[in-house]
């Protein structure tokens, strides 16, 4: 062969992987139409979400306003209202933390700006007092949803109303939930603008939009299980007690109904059940070999883990913790045998990976 | 005697120079890429915990971890050497140990092309690749020659073969012959590709895409070797390559599989190339000093260990895919789905126990590594006992609930969850794995 034709070969073959690296192809191929099923999650999932939580987060930021020119007991009352009904809606935007919303997005993750428990009363205080509303540190745990949930009830009405008349307090605190407002504003708009881009890019490869919203998705499940349930009890290396002070929605004792309500989230994410009939990523596994198996052994686990989570009540979470409820150790232990069904299994049946970076494999 | 007059013969020092010059380009390219992507950082500078291997666990990372750069500074550096032939024997040798040492590091990014780069780089060290178009004749350090003894070009070949052969082998199991796993789980994850994804998608694709790489390793040296088939041989190279490049993310080794085998035409088609790059220069050719007794035998001692040693597993109970025990180094490459969920608990003196979180000590990929293979779930619990100990915890024992899924099975408890691991060594035996599914 001549220099000519073998350098035009090597140029064919890097091109070839060049473009074909690439993660966005051909709309429909044989077999599962990934496309159709980021549409269902975008349309269905996602946008909704990001737009309920935004949209009730609005509602509450008027509610503060209200109530930090003119503390009573009747505002109070209306705004913990309005901080429920945001609190419960984020349990259902809280697992996408990509694009607009993840590292490349806001340059944080919204998960850890909104949502990071518990919050550190001293650095709150730390904050307010120093007028530093700036937010530009990273002690993440002195703003989000839960310090808000912080002025509205640590210490009891009274407490609540007296902090509010002060005004380096009640500043804190109109700024703090001006910054989640905007937070969430931008949450919103930027997948708005970033829907078409998430559904063309259809591929498995590491950075595609299936790889990084079945790793969020993961993620989010192992965070309810270790965090919002398991670090509580006191179930972590290290812990010598439970910690009741440790469950999400410590203030108002929201927990189990928060609990619950992400869960329900997870599960019809994964089930693709939302409004519309998917495609989700049942489906998707129902499209590949061994996939029934493995959805028929998630669906019996994921029936015994409510199961668990209706025997421990609506009452509060802490007080469980506190008494090392049996209910409680019982859920944790139903959310672990359930993971890998979420983790090894899932991934290795739609051929996605469990990093975010990508490394070489051979 | 035949044998070694047919080894010892010259033969054109042109393959050699070609190798040489791939080899250094690709190693810088290679290096560059790593250190485009940030890999120095994310996989090693940022990892709290390497794990190690059999043999090497002195190989650790330099302190500051930062100066991790400096060592790919020296084999970039020792590349550029090999490429432009300058101090060549210094610039090979740095190059192999530099680049054999960072794989060394760290056990959960093992690779086989790796490996193979390693060995490559190795044989080009001990090789007079740099007695033509290099620096080190032209400031006359060393004497320009056209020649070489036959093994000398016929050693990286052999290398070559020893890669592809057993990856072929390997490939004769039901699993990847009949059942067509993996590849039933990793073909329709690539049907979006442009052009191609119909191809990825179809329900019988699976079955040629997995015979059809079978026969391709066991042969493609063959026909590589062969003169009249050679030409159709590397056009069959790149496109399988291409392929497993569009398919797999395998970063730079399809391009260097491309180049490396470029090593198989014969010396006149390198000399021509290089001639027409380089311009040509008449050179007389100059007999060949005989090879001495010792290089006969370090040569044989190196040809045995390639043959014999992927056959080690053979030696050893359990299924292979299942124990790993004999795994690596075998040319095992892109063979098996193997995924798993490890959950490890620490106790301490009191009797309490705790789980962990995996995250707050590894990095995802190494997570992933450890979650299936024997010897890594080892070394972490190991690692558990010390850091916590370290805090001030009396760890008495480490557990693991690991559960493990192979070729799209099920996941099935690996080994007992109530097994002490701190009463295993990561090199020992593996009976304490239940048997394969």
């Amino acid at each position: 062969m001549s220099v000519k034709l073998l350098s035009f070969s090597l140029v064919v073959l890097l091109a070839g992987l060049v473009s074909c690296n690439s993660d966005t192809g051909s709309p429909a191929g044989a077999g599962f139409n990934r496309t159709a099923m980021l549409g269902y999650y975008a349309d269905y999932h996602i946008l909704p979400a990001m737009d309920t939580v935004a949209s009730n987060n609005e509602a509450l930021y008027q509610a503060v306003l209200a109530l930090t020119a003119a503390p009573s007991a009747e505002n109070l009352n209306t705004t913990r209202q309005q901080w429920r009904t945001t609190y419960l809606s984020w349990q259902s935007a809280s697992a996408f933390t990509l694009g607009p919303t993840g590292e490349q997005g806001l340059r944080r993750r919204l998960s850890e700006e909104v949502g990071t428990f518990p919050v550190s009363e001293a650095k709150i205080q730390q904050y307010s007092l120093a007028g530093d509303t700036s937010f530009t540190n990273f002690d993440r745990d002195s703003r989000g949803l839960f310090a808000l949930e912080y002025f509205l009830w640590a210490g009891g009405d009274q407490i609540v109303l007296a902090r509010l008349n002060q005004a380096q307090q009640a500043a804190y605190f109109r700024a703090a939930t001006r910054r989640l407002r905007d937070d969430l504003r931008a949450a919103r708009t930027g997948w708005q603008q970033f829907r078409d881009d998430f559904v063309r890019s259809n591929g498995t490869s590491a950075g595609s939009s299936t790889t990084q919203l079945y790793n969020e998705f993961l993620l989010a499940y192992e965070g309810l299980k270790n965090f919002k349930v398991g670090l509580p009890m006191g179930l972590r290396v290290g812990q010598t007690q439970p910690e009741p002070t440790k469950v999400e929605a410590y203030y108002s004792g929201y927990s189990l109904l928060g609990l619950a309500q992400q869960l329900n989230a997870l599960e019809s994410f994964w089930r693709g059940d939302r409004q519309a009939a998917g495609p989700g990523f049942k489906h998707y596994l129902q499209s590949v070999v061994g996939g029934e198996a493995l959805v028929a052994q998630t669906e019996y686990q994921l029936g015994i883990i409510r199961q668990k989570l209706e025997a421990c009540g609506s009452g509060r979470l802490d007080s469980l913790v506190a008494i090392q409820s049996p209910l409680v150790l019982d859920l944790h232990t139903e959310l672990q045998r359930n993971t890998r069904f979420f983790k090894s299994d899932m991934s290795s049946l739609l051929g996605l990976t469990i990093t975010f970076s990508s490394g070489d494999g051979d | 005697m035949n044998w070694r007059y047919q080894l010892e013969k010259p033969v054109s020092l042109a393959p050699l120079v070609s190798l040489r010059i791939l080899v250094g380009l690709l190693m810088l390219v290679g290096g560059i890429r790593f250190l485009a992507l940030g890999w120095v950082d994310s996989n090693y500078v940022q990892a709290k915990i390497q794990f190690k291997y059999a043999g090497f666990e002195w190989v650790a990372m330099p302190q500051p971890p930062e100066l991790l750069y400096g060592l790919f500074a020296v084999m970039l550096l020792s590349a550029v050497g090999v490429l432009l032939g300058a101090w060549y024997r210094w610039s090979a040798g740095i190059l192999w140990l530099s680049f054999t040492y960072i794989e060394l590091l760290d056990v959960s990014w093992y690779l086989n092309h790796y490996y193979f780069i390693s060995l490559m780089l190795g044989i080009m060290a001990v090789l007079p690749a740099h007695k033509r178009y290099s620096v080190d004749v032209w400031r006359g350090a060393v004497q320009e020659h056209g020649t070489v003894a036959a093994w000398m070009v016929a050693l990286p070949r052999f290398q070559l073969a020893v890669l592809y052969v057993y990856a072929g082998v390997a490939k004769m199991q039901a699993d990847w012959l009949l059942d067509a796993m993996p590849m039933r789980l990793w073909l329709p994850a690539n049907n979006h590709q442009p052009v191609l994804g119909w191809l990825f998608g179809w329900e019988y694709s699976p079955w040629l895409f997995s015979w059809a790489g079978m026969l391709y390793d066991c042969t493609i040296v063959f026909w590589l070797s062969w003169r009249k088939s050679r030409p159709w041989a590397y056009a069959t190279v790149l496109v399988f390559h291409g392929l497993t490049g569009c398919l797999f993310q395998i970063g730079m080794f399809p391009l260097v599989m491309a180049l490396i085998t470029l090593v198989f035409f014969e010396g006149q088609t390198h000399e021509r190339w290089q001639r027409r790059l380089f311009g040509a220069r008449s050179i007389a050719s100059s007999s060949a000093k005989p090879t001495p007794i010792y290089t006969w035998v370090l040569l044989s001692v190196f040809v045995a260990f390639q043959v014999l040693f992927p056959w080690r597993f053979v030696l050893e109970p359990g299924k292979l895919f299942w124990t790993e025990a004999g795994y690596r180094f075998s040319w095992r490459v892109m063979l098996m789905e193997k995924a798993g969920t490890a959950t490890f608990y620490v106790t301490d003196a009191s009797g309490r126990e705790g789980m962990v979180h995996n995250s707050d000590h590894l990095l995802a990929h190494q997570e992933k590594q450890m979650a299936f293979q024997p010897d890594l779930i080892v070394q972490y619990a190991h690692y558990l006992k010390d850091h916590y100990s370290s805090q001030g915890q009396a760890v008495t024992r480490v557990r693991a609930e690991v559960y493990v899924t192979l070729n799209g099975q099920p996941s099935r408890l690996y080994f007992s969850p109530q097994l002490n691991l701190l009463t295993l060594q990561a090199q020992g035996s593996r009976h304490w794995l239940y048997p394969a599914p």
